[in-house]
């Protein structure tokens, strides 16, 4: 009985040693946390909206590009078909 | 962790246990409170002493500390690095840095004397010098900013040549809080809020009061801490016989220096002045009166930087990445074993990462930008960062997958709160989400669904983004989709508050320009386009933007 409450007693105070015992986890902050000064570049931002008579300018641009494109291909295919006609005739 | 007989950049030859001297600095509150009342804290303890194998001189090393300590002790390390650099006598000298700061002895550590009026502004006179010079860099401002005004970091002593400072900086950690808890004075109230410029101006002169007395160093047993009073008297009666030649010594020149102790009290008290001291180098011209060399000092005084608020510190991010990557891959170690304590060095490593990807990011170096901030949401899946890696794969043509990423950070911030996503870091102020990171995202949402034409998504996510980061760009951003929606009126109004934000930025004005035009009012375009020409003169493209616009005549 009395070899049980010394065992019981010794288990106890190891364990209240265990919890005692100082360690460098008392002294760090509770937990992790991002640097608050690591501020030198600003984060990146998106690109800004397109100037608007730069976009305009733009617009105009293709249109006459696709206009003159399509003019093109239309003149491309007239003088291939007038060719055809032409050897059909010839 | 260094040990007994190891060395430091194969060169200092270590006496004590690194261990033991970071736990003792991280314990130091405790030590402080609860130590032993028979055997206060030695200021030995908080070193760990080592000899110079070059020299054979005796060396004093400030060690890192545990591993949550890293990212603050990279921080001082680049302070180090800078304080190196300056080479002023009236620092201690680094003589190396990393890991930890290696310091040539310091004279010990003594409580202030009482110095003659001139002898106590010379050494105030160093200290400014000091300042100013961290204050170009960046360092400073704040009251764990690795400088600091205690008599154990900030020392003063008698040379062959006088009384002069000798300033530890970066400033050692452990022994400002034995100082702190010896006199709490050193803890700047605040009776309104300050800026780092002005906390350090204060900081200053009552370092430099905390060293004047009425009566000469021999007479007085422990230092004095007179009013102003004192002072006044100390100049008339008990004046110190000024050099030869010296403006001092010209006639009405104690005028001139009473009247620059008053300057000083009114400093010191924060009282409001007709011309308030902005900057370091403003208050060292009010110690040149009182010194005995002045004109010597004024050549040194204006020489100064001015800095009127603290540019940011410049970072080695690339030496700071390579560190913490050999940090991780060495493992756990010491106390902090547990899986969960890699968290202590991934976070700050991924600030790291996202730092040099937003370098990168404006040097034009985009898939540099995509590696490290790819690396960064591996250490650390933080909102902003996602944010960050949409708006490079927008640059890069990936406006698809920068799209998902938006929608994806949107769902988890929104509305929930910004820590709904964020477990591991817990509701310390400084680790939220901060309003503009919030707002960075809605605007990169907002301005892609700009280019996708989907008008009414871009409106609201813009709008949403100037509630919450009222910026120049945000509601130039915003007048961008309200102008394409027709909505001229509204246009007009976020877009005059891009211009008043920012008034000298020409991309905002113009667009203003166009929309006051499209609402007919010439008048007011055509003064905005004078105006950017008023700013930036020489630049041809405005010139000529002006001609298309307004008419060359105009």
């Amino acid at each position: 009985m009395h070899r049980r409450i010394a065992g019981l007693f010794t288990l106890a105070l190891l364990v209240l040693l265990a919890a005692w015992s100082p360690s460098a986890r008392a002294d760090i902050p509770p937990s992790p946390q991002r640097p608050a000064d690591w501020d030198e570049h600003p984060a990146p931002l998106p690109a800004p909206p397109p100037e608007k008579d730069l976009a305009a300018r733009v617009v105009l641009l293709a249109a006459v590009l696709s206009l003159a494109g399509g003019a093109a291909v239309l003149t491309r295919r007239w003088r291939a078909r007038s060719l055809v006609r032409a050897e059909h005739r010839g | 962790m260094l040990r007994p007989g190891d060395r430091l950049a194969g060169r200092f030859e270590v006496g004590g246990d690194q261990q033991e001297v970071a736990h003792k600095k991280a314990g130091i509150w405790r030590l402080l409170r609860w130590g032993n009342a028979q055997k206060p804290v030695q200021e030995d303890d908080l070193w760990l002493h080592a000899v110079d194998r070059q020299s054979g001189a005796p060396v004093q090393i400030d060690p890192r500390g545990e591993l949550p300590s890293w990212g603050s002790d990279v921080r001082t390390e680049t302070i180090a690095r800078q304080a190196m650099a300056m080479q002023l006598s009236s620092i201690v000298k680094v003589l190396h840095v990393g890991p930890g700061v290696v310091y040539a002895p310091p004279p010990p550590a003594s409580p202030r004397p009482a110095l003659p009026l001139a002898a106590a502004a010379e050494c105030a006179l160093e200290a400014c010098e000091v300042v100013a010079r961290l204050h170009a860099v960046g360092c400073g401002g704040g009251d764990f900013e690795a400088l600091y005004f205690g008599p154990r970091n900030l020392r003063v002593g008698k040379t062959a040549d006088g009384w002069h400072i000798a300033w530890l900086v970066p400033g050692h950690a452990g022994l400002a809080q034995i100082d702190l808890f010896e006199d709490e004075s050193l803890l700047l109230r605040q009776d309104k809020p300050m800026g780092g410029v002005e906390r350090d101006v204060r900081r200053l002169v009552a370092f430099f009061f905390s060293l004047v007395s009425a009566e000469p160093p021999e007479q007085t047993s422990a230092p004095k801490r007179g009013g102003v009073m004192a002072l006044l008297r100390a100049v008339f009666q008990a004046a110190p016989v000024p050099e030869a030649g010296s403006e001092v010594g010209r006639e009405g020149s104690d005028p001139e220096r009473a009247a620059a102790l008053r300057a000083l009290e009114q400093v010191r008290r924060g009282e409001a002045r007709a011309d308030p001291i902005t900057d370091v180098a403003s208050l060292a011209q009010l110690f040149l009166p009182l010194v005995a060399s002045s004109a010597a000092w004024a050549a040194r005084v204006a020489s100064l930087p001015r800095v009127g608020s603290l540019p940011r510190l410049s970072f080695d991010w690339d030496g700071i990445i390579a560190d913490g990557e050999a940090q991780l891959a060495e493992g756990p170690r010491g106390a902090f074993r547990r899986p969960e304590d890699r968290a202590f060095l991934e976070l700050p490593l991924a600030a790291a990462y996202h730092q040099r990807a937003s370098r990168s990011f404006a040097q034009g170096d985009l898939p540099a930008a995509l590696r490290d901030v790819e690396r960064a949401l591996v250490l650390d899946a933080f909102a902003p960062y996602r944010t960050t890696l949409a708006v490079v794969l927008d640059a890069l043509g990936r406006t698809a997958e920068a799209r998902r990423e938006l929608d994806a950070v949107l769902a988890e911030v929104e509305p929930a709160g910004p820590l709904a996503a964020d477990r591991r870091v817990d509701a310390w102020p400084r680790a939220r989400m901060s309003d503009e990171e919030r707002g960075r995202i809605h605007a990169t949402r907002g301005l892609i669904a700009l280019r996708e034409g989907a008008l009414t998504e871009a409106k609201e996510h813009l709008g949403r983004a100037l509630s919450l980061h009222p910026s120049a760009f945000h509601a130039h951003s915003l007048g961008a989709a309200l102008y394409a929606l027709g909505d001229m009126r509204g246009a007009q109004e976020v877009e005059a508050r891009s211009v008043e934000l920012e008034p000298t930025e020409t991309r905002y004005r113009w667009a203003l320009i166009m929309t006051l035009r499209k609402l007919g009012r010439e008048d007011e375009a055509r003064e905005h386009a004078r105006e950017i020409l008023r700013i930036s003169p020489g630049e041809p493209s405005h010139k000529e933007r002006f001609a298309r616009l307004f008419g060359a005549g105009s």
